[in-house]
């Protein structure tokens, strides 16, 4: 299974399985219906495709290195509105301390390191940029 | 395709893509991405990357090279 993922399909949960690994944490992104510029119909997302494939894959690989984990990160892209998932980090872990570590700090590299953008459209008809 | 192989691609995206365009191609070899983005008067760029690789701004710019100006990112 592929574990770094960037896709304009609806995203499915994974299921890993490891005996080995006694901990196994799955977190999901949603678009929530409001921001603090209104009420949220939609987010836009783009993406710099190959290069955002390229650092999840290079994140994943570093958390994994660093916390001895099995890490998933899959994003959607294009538009999605109230409820739906864009983000889906799974990781799997011996304990369940390093696999919430590792969980968190993948999903706060893909905030800061991926190169995936957002345009909120709101129910009064603006788009902002966040 | 004689005109892309002697001029530099340069890709915006983001918020970037709306005020300057998705992609133009300029005559900008031998210049620094710094050099380039004064002359376009592109502010508030977070990355950059050349052929699919980041890049510090003072790297050089040559014929068939695709630039890509990307703003603060923010996926999740």
């Amino acid at each position: 299974m592929e574990k770094a993922i960037l896709t304009k399909e609806e995203l499915e949960l994974p299921v890993l399985e490891d005996h080995a690994m006694g901990s196994f944490i799955v977190f999901q992104g949603k678009v929530r219906s409001h921001s603090q510029n209104g009420e949220v119909e939609a987010i836009e997302y783009s993406a710099y495709e190959e290069l955002a494939l390229s650092q999840l894959e290079k994140i994943i690989r570093e958390v994994e290195e660093k916390y001895r984990v099995t890490v998933y990160a899959a994003h959607r892209i294009g538009r999605l509105t109230v409820g739906e998932t864009a983000l889906v980090v799974a990781t799997l872990s011996p304990h369940r301390q390093e696999g919430f570590l590792a969980t968190m700090e993948v999903i706060d590299r893909i905030k800061n390191e991926v190169p995936i953008w957002k345009k909120e459209i709101l129910t009064d008809g603006r788009a902002v940029w966040l | 395709m004689m005109v892309n192989e002697k001029m530099v691609t340069v890709r915006f995206f983001g918020k970037l893509a709306d005020l300057h365009g998705a992609q133009l191609l300029l005559d900008a070899k031998g210049k620094t991405i710094q050099q380039l983005l004064m002359e376009l008067n592109v502010e508030g760029v977070y990355m950059l990357a050349v052929n699919g690789t980041l890049v510090p701004s003072n790297a050089t710019l040559e014929d068939g090279d695709e630039l890509a100006i990307m703003p603060p990112v923010g996926g999740g």
